[in-house]
């Protein structure tokens, strides 16, 4: 070994120090609430600041300036490239899966692998971007993605593939507060777009091809303090239970996963929780019965995570259907609905308050 | 197949072209834990000895998550690079012939990560290493339900 003065390398830099980014963003989500959320889609069609773009999950903006006539001649604006650096986790699966989220000029987007980034709107220039350290064996079932964030009180929600649910400045991207909401060496990951409601983030769990216990939770916006957990899959005593074997303990790894978002109805003051396949995916044998909650529509009180009403698009399911496609929320009629296109092939039209006897059409 | 070599001697010989990850990841890496001070933040050493392509430990354990400090030298008469994870930013810093710097990591556990040295294909070469975070989930995020068996 040599024995002369080694050369001063100097203190290891963060990665994008070496990009010409800004660093900062304009201060626009500060005065993202939950009023705002409650009209985004009226009262700001020029923006996108919640996931599906309101809580009724229609996806649909009211802007009209690109129409079935012109949408043949769009052409790309700008290319946001982002490079992928290293050895990650998934890596013949990894990809974009999140919708980006846009408040007045800035947009919010995630990527995989715990990216988070701040682009200018008009041209796609980078303003900031933080990367959460994805441990290497986390378990995906499905591949490395995140589905996106939510935007509120100047912070930036995001979830990360070994289940923490982080807010971030939405002016830096620094962390302002980080929580651990699931438990990696028991199966669990995270890559739900979150969903701000009232003064809380609501967040939901991975991991339904490993063996857990999928659940939903909520955090306070400001400071990260845990509001409650809603398992989807009862224990032995709870209603539900029935539908489980009573001597066995297929409960405790049943599935139910909240991968998606949640839809959320503020006049009758229920989340949507669509709810993953029951596990073991293909072997019903060793759980007979319903299972519930799997597959299901679920509506939880936000202010207390309690399961008011379900409804199972598919009891009992052997297929992975997972029953994770959003319950779109709309009137027709004076009737209060909820749309919802299973995998398992068809559409169903529920009474929005899921009594039973709900179901109005299936297609 | 041959198998007559023997088991030792063949490792030894793919150690001396490789050593982490043919002869030793692979085989009989090199482990070591890191050092916890007063204040909480751990600290270790990673070295690159001379000709061998390798990080040493090629396995560096942590007793949790939280703060590493590392000193980074590279013994090697070829200029090296080290691109390690951190939570809010991947790590870099350049390691030219026989150097020495330093770098903070910031790790949640339990896992593993990998890192490795990103110039002139030394990765394919083998310049990877791993940092394993022992520990466990806080309570509060575990499963309500009976102990399950778990890696």
């Amino acid at each position: 070994m040599a024995t002369e003065e080694y050369v001063d390398a100097g203190h290891a830099v963060d990665f994008r120090t070496l990009s010409d980014l800004a660093g900062k963003a304009p201060a626009t989500a500060k005065s993202v609430n939950y009023d705002r959320i409650l009209k985004a889609r009226d009262a700001e069609p020029h923006n996108w600041i919640t996931y599906y773009g309101a809580y009724d999950g229609k996806r649909y903006s009211p802007l009209d300036q690109i129409n079935v006539d012109n949408v043949k001649s769009l052409i790309p604006a700008w290319v946001f490239q982002a490079g992928s650096l290293g050895m990650h986790s998934g890596a013949s699966t990894y990809a974009f899966e999140a919708a980006p989220l846009v408040v007045d000029g800035v947009m919010y987007v995630t990527g995989w692998d715990g990216w988070v980034w701040a682009l200018d709107a008009r041209n796609g220039s980078e303003l900031w971007r933080y990367k959460h350290a994805s441990p290497y064996d986390v378990s995906l079932c499905c591949g490395n993605v995140n589905r996106g964030c939510a935007v509120a009180e100047g912070k930036v929600f995001v979830t990360t593939l070994n289940a923490h649910v982080l807010a971030l400045d939405a002016e830096t991207g620094a962390p302002v507060w980080d929580q651990v909401y699931g438990d990696v060496r028991a199966g669990e990951s995270a890559t739900v777009a979150p969903l701000v409601v009232k003064d809380m983030v609501i967040v939901g769990s991975s991991g339904g091809e490993f063996g857990v216990r999928g659940h939903a939770d909520a955090f306070k916006l400001e400071t990260g303090e845990r509001v409650w957990r809603c398992y989807m899959i009862p224990k032995p005593g709870e209603p539900g239970s029935e539908t489980w074997p009573a001597d066995g303990e297929a409960w405790q790894r049943g599935g139910a996963n909240c991968w998606t978002t949640p839809t959320y109805d503020p006049d009758l003051n229920l989340l949507y929780f669509n709810t993953g396949n029951p596990c073991p995916d293909f072997d019903g044998a060793v759980r007979e019965g319903d299972n519930l909650f799997t597959d299901c529509v679920v509506a939880v009180d936000p202010d207390n995570g309690q399961i008011k009403s379900h409804y199972q698009y598919t009891p009992h399911d052997v297929w992975d259907y997972d029953s994770t496609m959003e319950n779109i929320l709309f009137d027709q009629d004076g009737k209060e609905l909820l749309g919802h296109f299973d995998k398992n092939g068809y559409f169903f039209v529920l009474d929005r308050g899921l009594q039973p006897g709900t179901r109005r059409a299936v297609r | 197949m041959s198998q007559s070599a023997g088991t030792g001697g063949l490792l030894a010989r793919l150690g001396k072209q490789n050593g982490t990850t043919l002869g030793r990841v692979l085989g009989s890496g090199t482990q070591a834990e890191a050092e916890e001070g007063p204040d909480g933040k751990m600290h270790a050493t990673i070295r690159i000895p001379e000709d061998e392509l390798v990080f040493e430990p090629g396995i560096l354990v942590l007793p949790h998550g939280g703060t590493v400090e590392l000193t980074l030298i590279n013994d090697d008469k070829n200029t090296h690079c080290a691109v390690l994870p951190s939570n809010g930013d991947s790590q870099f810093i350049w390691l030219v012939n026989h150097s020495k710097g330093t770098a903070r990591l910031e790790l949640d556990g339990p896992g593993y990560y990998w890192y490795g040295s990103t110039t002139g294909n030394d990765e394919g070469r083998g310049l990877t290493g791993a940092i394993v975070v022992s520990g466990d989930t806080p309570p509060e995020a575990k499963l309500d339900r009976p102990p399950q068996p778990q890696p």
